[in-house]
């Protein structure tokens, strides 16, 4: 008999070859415990309409309703403002990534916008959401939140919108998110929300990002089979242009192991093309086997520490890289130890 | 000068007495007087999705008294206890009947129950406000109806909820509305909608091309559905 996990892996393969949806076919109380490891990866909204889960998947929808809503409504409304001040600035993440995912802005839960502005538009950008009432949250400003985080939350006067997470760079976890993460602003796509267009990654920075994600999720013991969901997703309507330039990218940032880890990660659920294969075998980033990683993907609870450290060696695309990565994370940890202790 | 303010209420009554002011009366029924806000407080037919909010000048008067009495034998027709755990289509809700010098100084007073952030299900209330030219130049027989670029929607609980992304207004449609949506969604004109729902609800032609034109001046007037007139 399938193990839930064997049985999510089944049904995310499915969901990638068809994604109208998957029927479940199974007993009740197998239900049970696949439901439980889908609501944890955030993968709910991959089963098809059942008579025996209506409840539960009415729940999950109305709940991704209460916060998704809110959060477009913030979307329009920043993305207005951040044009009107000229702050360049890109929506990652969020309902907008799922809906060019998805065509569908209530996949999953969205509690907050990700929006990415430039080292030297931060403060500025900061400000101008405080004049239309959002409010820096507590802690938000210290300088272990500015510097080894960089970014700062800021929370909304009405209920009808939500927390914006402004970020200066994005933190990959084999090294800080440098100046260099700024290259993300540098190609975007335009993406219609109702009548407005708005900022958003290019499909290549899309799948960097989601690759630093996924490797973040790993090493903070998070599930993360939502994410291996998107960028299976998104490397099935990648063309070979489009593939050769993520090679090359991956390779310009230093993301060239950290994407071949991820790329093993999507093996597990969909076929990979030829020249990703390829760049697979070049890189030869093996460091657990395949069950391993699917379970450090979407049960890290049960899964070993020892990999973990290990996928954190591979993904660092040379020494140098590794040793800045120890000791980043070394200062944050003192970092968040000194701003806990009230020190700055 | 005439103007019409559709209001959505989808929220249960207390918020609805929030919106009104300290002040109003909590009556169950009909109250009315110059310069005083109604409040009925009752349960709403579930095909009837969008309550009425009207703001009049003399001129209009007429008018706004018959879609409020129109509004009100409808509601009457139903009834069914206010729950909380109810989807929000079904929940008891409330119409508003007042005055435009009552309506300024109620917005401006007008402070949401919750500042904080839910998980659960959202009441709100809102305003959008209807183009009357547009309305009066709604003649549902001559074009293509189509779901607005500004209206982002999902569907659960036997229903759908819309968020008008432009005004930040939630709407939820259930019963023949979702219907009516579910078909919209598809790309149609009037007739063909009349004929959907007389085939789907066996209602006569007559009384389904009334009800939706009702419904369709809401979406409409709410921004949510958009009418191509034919060249």
């Amino acid at each position: 008999m399938m193990s839930s996990l064997q049985m999510s892996q089944r049904l995310l393969r499915q969901f990638v070859d068809d994604p109208s949806g998957v029927q479940l076919d199974l007993e009740m109380s197998n239900i049970d415990e696949l439901w439980s490891l889908l609501a944890a990866n955030r993968l709910c909204s991959l089963t098809r309409h059942d008579a025996r889960l209506l409840e539960r998947q009415d729940a999950y929808k109305k709940s991704i309703w209460s916060v998704n809503a809110p959060a477009l409504s913030t979307i329009y409304l920043i993305a207005t403002l951040l044009m009107k001040r000229s702050i360049p600035h890109l929506f990652i993440k969020g309902p907008l990534m799922l809906n060019f995912i998805y065509q569908d802005y209530f996949f999953r839960h969205s509690t907050d916008i990700d929006v990415l502005v430039p080292f030297g538009s931060f403060r500025h950008a900061g400000t101008t959401l405080q004049e239309v009432g959002f409010s820096l949250e507590p802690g938000c400003d210290s300088l272990y939140w500015r510097t080894f985080l960089g970014e700062q939350h800021y929370s909304p006067s009405l209920e009808t919108l939500t927390t914006v997470d402004l970020h200066k760079f994005v933190r990959h976890p084999s090294g800080r998110g440098s100046k260099a993460m700024e290259s993300f602003l540098q190609t975007y796509d335009k993406q219609k929300i109702g009548e407005q267009l708005v900022f958003v990654p290019s499909i290549i920075n899309m799948i960097l990002l989601l690759v630093a994600y996924l490797i973040k999720g790993v090493m903070k013991h998070e599930a993360v089979g939502c994410t291996l969901l998107d960028l299976a997703m998104l490397l099935k309507r990648t063309d070979g242009r489009q593939t050769r330039e993520l090679i090359a990218e991956a390779k310009a940032r230093k993301l060239s192991r950290s994407l071949c880890f991820a790329l093993r990660a999507v093996r597990l659920i969909s076929p990979l093309s030829d020249v990703l294969e390829r760049e697979i075998d070049k890189r030869a980033v093996s460091v657990m086997s395949d069950a391993e990683l699917f379970r450090q993907l979407l049960l890290p609870g049960r899964a070993r520490t020892w990999p973990r450290i290990k996928a954190l060696v591979t993904t660092s695309d040379s020494a140098g890289d590794l040793a800045k990565a120890v000791a980043w994370e070394a200062g944050r940890k003192l970092a968040q130890k000194a701003s806990d202790a009230g020190l700055f | 000068m005439r103007s019409l303010i559709y209001e959505v209420y989808c929220g249960p009554p207390e918020e609805a007495i929030a919106f009104l002011g300290a002040n109003t009366p909590k009556t169950t029924g009909v109250e009315y007087a110059a310069n005083k806000p109604i409040f009925f407080n009752a349960a709403r037919r579930a095909s009837i999705s969008l309550s009425v909010f009207l703001k009049f000048s003399p001129s209009s008067c007429s008018f706004a008294i018959l879609t409020l009495l129109i509004e009100i034998k409808r509601i009457f027709k139903s009834g069914s206890n206010y729950d909380e755990n109810k989807p929000l289509g079904n929940r008891q809700s409330a119409l508003f009947f007042r005055t435009p010098k009552l309506a300024s100084e109620l917005e401006a007073n007008f402070v949401p129950r919750n500042s904080g952030r839910s998980t659960h299900n959202r009441s709100a209330s809102m305003i959008a406000t209807a183009d009357q030219s547009a309305l009066d130049d709604f003649t549902p027989l001559s074009g293509a109806l189509q779901i607005s670029e500004n209206a982002v929607a999902s569907e659960f609980c036997l229903g759908v909820s819309i968020l008008n992304i432009t005004t930040g207004a939630y709407y939820r449609l259930e019963g023949v509305s979702w219907f009516v949506w579910r078909e919209l969604a598809t790309g149609c004109d009037f007739q063909d909608l009349c004929l959907a729902v007389q085939n789907a609800y066996q209602i006569d032609l007559d009384t389904s091309s009334k009800d939706l034109k009702n419904l369709l001046g809401d979406l409409i007037g709410n921004g949510l559905v958009t009418l191509q007139t034919h060249k």
